[in-house]
């Protein structure tokens, strides 16, 4: 009865992980590529949730529809992350690399994406007060029993596409012409420059597939829990970025690695510990790792440029 | 081919560059020597368009580039070798030259990178390891085939002796030589200088940021104020 009970917790945990893997790529992505940690993610994240909710509960703004269809609100609420993640990178990556150069490469481009962090958190509670909102889509009793454990299949398929995205990702970076420049750029920008790859043209592109990551993995999320909030990035925020120290800061796969550790050590820790205890096991583990591997499981040795 | 005018260049404070004027004529070898911190980098960052210019010009064909982004001047056939050969070291030798011909249309990119392949067999036997375990040497090959695959019209090469072996450095110059005979111009900044001014046709010779001297390279070569100044007994 026990190990059926902690076999349970494991499927979950690996569930769970699945919403990490690409809340961690995207963070893994902006490192990677330009070294820079992007604090907007979690926003970003929340963003494409409340937007869904607002759209498929309210409709349309000034009245113009009624509620949307669930699998509609949700794909506008990931073009609402993206359009915030390329305002993020208008107004503190560009502008600051255009203004200042490298010498403020990372604490000022850092701060203002906290600063968007908060600003996209305190416009949603503005408009839609602090309350957990119930998300509901026809995916509300589909879970699979199988050998007696309980698989939610909107879940697995979330498991299965979270990896598909990260594949997908791995080809483009290792195989095609745009994902030669980024990890031209990632590893050297001035002479990508030189290399005639047009370095801001295609920085916007990082930006778009972070809002993309978010905003995919959150409509996961309110898919399968069935409920959004004001403050779900925060909650994701945090596990994502242990997941991607864990898994190593610029490696895809390492993001999936980390993503479903972070996931499983969260649910065991709360069976075995209580729900408190979640982010002392998540972040203790972190820590004893980095102690042992410091560029994370599968991370490189050099820290810094050109991870990829 | 190239003419600069009246080039200024200021980091904030620093004025790197003070009223520049100089020429690269078609299928020439043209050399700038001069000390550390003369300004000779400054100048041919500033030609591809790496580094702003607070005022003169810039023409490259007939036309003037000053307003174009550096990778517009690499479609129209600047290229810059850089200093420290700075080759992608995450990257496969392959890689490093499918970037390099980065602007090129696929269909052209195979040829060019098989023709360097074919040019280079130490590079076509490393093709697919990473740039990071190549030989210094190999390295500068490298570098100069990421850059050949571009297409260069005007060729230019900071500091590409740097690191290398006399013998190395010689089969370098050698393979300049070779390059400027199919027809491609070349702009060479060096420290090596006399091998640099046996090499060129012209050379210009700057100092604090301005061209102090110009003229045929034979003759500059055998200039003796300049022998002592910086010449000094560099293979």
């Amino acid at each position: 009865m026990f190990f059926e009970q902690l076999l349970q917790q494991v499927i979950n945990g690996l569930m769970l992980g699945s919403i990490y893997i690409s809340v961690a790529v995207a963070f893994t992505l902006t490192i990677g590529i330009l070294n820079f940690l992007n604090f907007t993610i979690p926003a970003l994240y929340m963003l494409a949730g409340m937007v869904g909710w607002s759209l498929s509960h309210y409709g349309l703004p000034f009245g113009i529809s009624g509620p949307l269809n669930w699998a509609v609100a949700l794909l506008i609420g990931i073009v609402c992350a993206i359009l915030g993640s390329l305002l993020v990178e208008r107004f503190t990556y560009r502008y600051f690399k255009m203004k200042h150069g490298d010498a403020t490469e990372h604490a000022i481009p850092l701060v203002s994406s906290l600063g968007f962090l908060l600003i996209f958190e305190y416009l949603i509670l503005i408009a839609h007060g602090s309350d957990t909102r119930g998300f509901s889509t026809p995916f509300s009793n589909t879970d699979l029993r199988l050998f007696g454990f309980i698989i939610s299949i909107p879940q697995f398929l979330s498991l299965i596409f979270s990896i598909l995205i990260v594949a997908g990702l791995s080809v483009l970076l290792n195989r095609t012409k745009l994902g030669r420049a980024l990890r031209a750029i990632a590893e050297n920008p001035e002479v990508a420059t030189l290399m005639g790859i047009e370095v801001n043209k295609i920085v916007p592109i990082v930006f778009v597939m972070t809002g993309f990551l978010c905003g995919v993995s959150a409509s996961i999320f309110a898919i399968n829990y069935h409920e959004v909030s004001p403050y779900m990035g925060d909650h994701v925020g945090t596990k994502a970025i242990a997941a991607m120290v864990i898994g190593g800061l610029g490696s895809v796969w390492g993001a999936i690695a980390g993503g479903l550790i972070v996931g499983l050590s969260e649910t065991l820790s709360i069976y075995f510990f209580g729900a408190s205890s979640a982010q002392i096991t998540v972040w203790g583990l972190l820590l004893i790792l980095l102690v042992f591997k410091p560029t994370g499981l599968f991370g490189h040795n050099a820290i810094g440029k050109g991870k990829f | 081919m190239l003419k600069v005018e009246d080039l200024e260049v200021r980091y904030g404070p620093i004025h790197a560059l003070k009223r520049v004027s100089m020429t690269v004529g078609k299928s020439e070898i043209v050399t700038v020597v001069g000390a550390n911190g003369a300004g000779k980098s400054s100048l041919l960052k500033a030609i591809v368009g790496a580094v702003k210019s607070s005022s003169g010009k810039i023409i490259f064909e007939e036309k003037v580039v000053n307003g174009l982004t550096a990778p517009d001047r690499v479609k129209s056939g600047l290229i810059l070798v850089p200093e420290g050969r700075q080759i992608f070291v995450s990257m496969t030798v392959e890689e490093n030259l499918l970037i390099g011909a980065y602007s090129q249309h696929s269909s052209q990119q195979r040829q060019a990178i098989e023709s360097i392949f074919d040019r280079f067999k130490n590079l076509a036997d490393r093709r697919y390891q990473l740039a990071s375990v190549l030989s210094g040497g190999e390295q500068q090959m490298l570098a100069i085939g990421r850059a050949m695959v571009a297409r260069p019209k005007l060729l230019m090469l900071d500091e590409p002796s740097l690191g290398l072996s006399p013998i190395l450095v010689r089969q370098l110059f050698e393979l300049i030589e070779e390059l400027n005979s199919e027809g491609i111009s070349i702009l060479i900044v060096e420290q090596n200088t006399k091998l640099a001014l046996k090499t060129a046709q012209r050379g210009y010779v700057l100092e604090l940021g301005s061209v102090r001297q110009q003229g045929l390279a034979s003759e500059l070569a055998g200039d003796k104020g300049l022998a002592n100044a910086y010449l000094g007994d560099s293979v």
